[in-house]
Formats: C-alpha cells, structure tokens, sequence
C-alpha cells in the first residue's frame, strides 16, 4: 500500500518537476552543444551588438579621438578607424594626427600610419628614442614629444630632427558618445558560456541552474525508482 | 642533426634563462646596423600575394622598413603567435639567415623560442625553391604557435631579401 501511494506521488511529481526543469535544459542543452563546438562556430571571434544580449554587461566606454573626418578609437589591444579594426596596438591609445593625407597613430609602443584609411605601416615608437610621449603637429609638420620637448620627426630616416616650439592645441582621447560605442570585447562565446552557466540572469540564475541539475538529478532518479517497482 | 645533438637542444631550452624585451635600437646597434641606413619596401599586388601564402593572412600594411648595411640585411617583424603579437629582429647576409632574436614576447606560453639554442636552427637558413626553410626546426611541445610563428617570419624575411637584392 505504502509502495503504491510512493509510485503516484514519484510519477505526479515526476512529471511536474520534468516539466519545470525543461525551460533550463533546453536552454543549458543548446549552449552546452554550442560551446562544444566553439572553434567551429567562431564564437571567440564574433561580438553581439544587440542590446537583448549585451543588457548583463557593463557598458565599456570606449576611449577615441576625432580628426577631421575620422573616428579613432581603442577597444581592447586592437585600434579602429570609423569602426574597422586597423591593428593591434598596445594600449593606450595616446594621440593621432592628419597631416596631408597621412593619418598618424600613437599608441604605447606603436606608430600606425594610414593614408587614405590604408594601413601603410606600423612602426615601433622606439625607434625614434626611449620616452615618446605624444605626437601631434604643427605648420604641416608631423611632432613628437620626447620627455619635455617636441621634435620634429623625418618619416623617411625615421628620426628626431630639431626642437620645436609646443602645438597649441594638443588633443586628448576622450570617451566617444554612446552611437560610436561598439561592443568589441564581449564575444559571443562569453554570452553563450554565461547563459550556460546561469551568469546571465545575475546570481539567482546560478542558482537557478543548480536547481535545474538537482532536479534533473531527482527526475533520473526517480525514474529509476518508477521503471524497477513496475518490474516487481 | 644526431640525437645527442638533439639531446643538447633540449637541455638547452630548459637550462637558458628568460630574457626581457629588447628595444629595437638595441636590436640595430647589437648587429651594427645604422638606425640612418633604413630604407622601405613598397609591397607590389604580387609581393603582398607571395607574403600572404608566407604568413597564411595578409600582411598589416603595405609598407616594409628594413635596414641595409654592407650587404646585411635587418627587419624588425611582427608576427602574432597564439593570440598577441611576437616581435622578432632579423639579420640576413649573403650565406642567409645571420641571427634572429625575439624583440617582444607578448603571450603568456611559449617563450622557449627565445633561447639561443633553439634560435641557433635559423642561423645559416636559406630558402629552397619550394620557398621551404633548406634546415629543419625542431619543435618545442607547449610552444606550437610560437615555433610556427618564428618559422614564418624567417620565411618572410628571407623572402624580402630576394625581392630587395634580386637584380
């Protein structure tokens, strides 16, 4: 008697906790087979830029600066022109220049020279002396600045020449309004690993994950326990 | 290269120490080369496509500085490894490959590559007529990207320096 009241209230219970469980497992059964094939799928490589998977996320602002027509800015190593990634650079990005139609970039270590938004070279700031600290121009002349004074700069030795008098207006990168804002470091394998986990939704979706393996654990359980007590 | 010879190697990887950046002034003074006696090379549609098979992606611009001095050759090339990009200093005279070092080591494995005795397998390297390395590069385990990365740039190199010095 005792056995047979069990055998129902395992079998209502069953079904109710199978049932609840189901939104999850779907769910955890996707991205686990999407994360299973992470190489194949390019997830690392690729970002979302809706905001339906972006909302869990801080907003990273992304440091850039505006000359002329162009928009540059740093987004992780990588550096952009008017959203295309140009190159790794090693942060931060400190200062760019136009000068005729040569496009110059200064990052920690790395001078980025582009014309007509081509990439022509990369070049290691080094190169022209330890302690390069900003560039920008003055009376078409291209400037660097080594320790406290700016240098003049031969693109083709690719060396200092003479002091300089300071430019007046130096630009800063500054943080670039919301429209420019582009989700360069959230991949899409972040995203599917978080809502397999639960991450996503905050904490309570940890757990309510955990839930869901519990139950799963229950449900195999007592479907172990239904299937032998019809065999006796 | 015999298997005692091989044996060395290894011991060697292990038992040289880690090096730290180098600058690339360094690098030019090192091998005595002018920082004056820089010089550029315009890759041409066809070069850029030969540099592409090399590297299995396009090159990062379109312009390449080298340094020439008394028939040396040096380039500073970077390469990505892993993830990160590894910078390496390439000398090249007339009998090939004269030294490669490893300027900048970015990523947090691998870095075995930047002992002398695993660079020692470049030096003296040429290009067959398949446009292969003519010695073999013994891998190292854990330092698969890097390794290839290495093997790369000296294939580039020495693929510029037909291109500059071909009449």
């Amino acid at each position: 008697m005792f056995k047979r009241k069990l055998r129902f209230f395992l079998h209502r219970w069953h079904r109710r906790l199978g049932l609840t469980a189901a939104v999850i497992v779907v769910l955890v059964s996707i991205t686990g087979l999407m994360l299973n094939h992470t190489g194949q799928l390019e997830l690392a490589k690729q970002y979302p830029q809706s905001n339906l998977w972006l909302w869990p996320y801080p907003a990273e602002a992304n440091l850039g600066l505006k000359v002329e027509d162009n928009v540059i800015y740093q987004a992780g190593d990588a550096v952009y022109l008017n959203k295309q990634p140009l190159l790794n650079c090693e942060p931060p990005l400190i200062n760019a220049a136009q000068l005729n139609e040569q496009l110059w970039i200064l990052c920690k270590q790395q001078i980025l020279l582009l014309a007509n938004g081509q990439l022509i070279e990369s070049i290691d700031s080094q190169l022209l002396g330890n302690d390069i600290t900003n560039l920008s121009h003055a009376n078409g002349s291209l400037l660097f600045l080594q320790g406290n004074t700016w240098f003049g700069f031969d693109d083709i030795s690719m060396m200092l020449t003479q002091a300089m008098p300071a430019p007046k207006n130096i630009s800063t990168p500054q943080v670039l309004e919301n429209h420019l804002q582009t989700n360069h470091t959230i991949s899409w394998q972040k995203v599917v690993l978080d809502l397999h986990s639960g991450r996503f939704f905050g904490e309570i979706g940890v757990y309510i994950v955990d839930a869901a393996a519990v139950i799963l654990l229950l449900l195999s359980l007592s479907g172990f326990w239904i299937w032998f007590s019809r065999l006796k | 290269m015999t298997i005692i010879q091989r044996l060395l190697l290894v011991s060697c990887l292990f038992s040289m120490p880690s090096y730290g950046q180098v600058s690339s002034a360094d690098f030019l003074k090192q091998y005595q080369l002018p920082q004056s006696s820089v010089k550029t090379l315009w890759l041409s549609p066809e070069q850029q496509a030969a540099v592409k098979e090399i590297l299995s992606h396009p090159y990062a611009g379109i312009r390449i500085r080298y340094w020439q001095d008394q028939g040396r050759l040096g380039f500073i090339l970077n390469e990505i490894g892993k993830e990160l990009p590894i910078t390496f200093g390439i000398v090249l005279n007339s009998k090939g490959i004269e030294s490669m070092e490893v300027l900048a080591f970015r990523e947090s494995r691998g870095d075995e590559i930047k002992a002398l005795g695993f660079r020692q397998q470049f030096f003296g390297a040429q290009l067959t007529h398949g446009g292969d390395l003519n010695q073999n590069i013994d891998g190292i385990s854990g330092a698969t990207y890097s390794v290839r990365s290495m093997k790369k740039v000296a294939k580039l190199a020495l693929y510029l320096q037909q291109q500059i010095q071909q009449p």
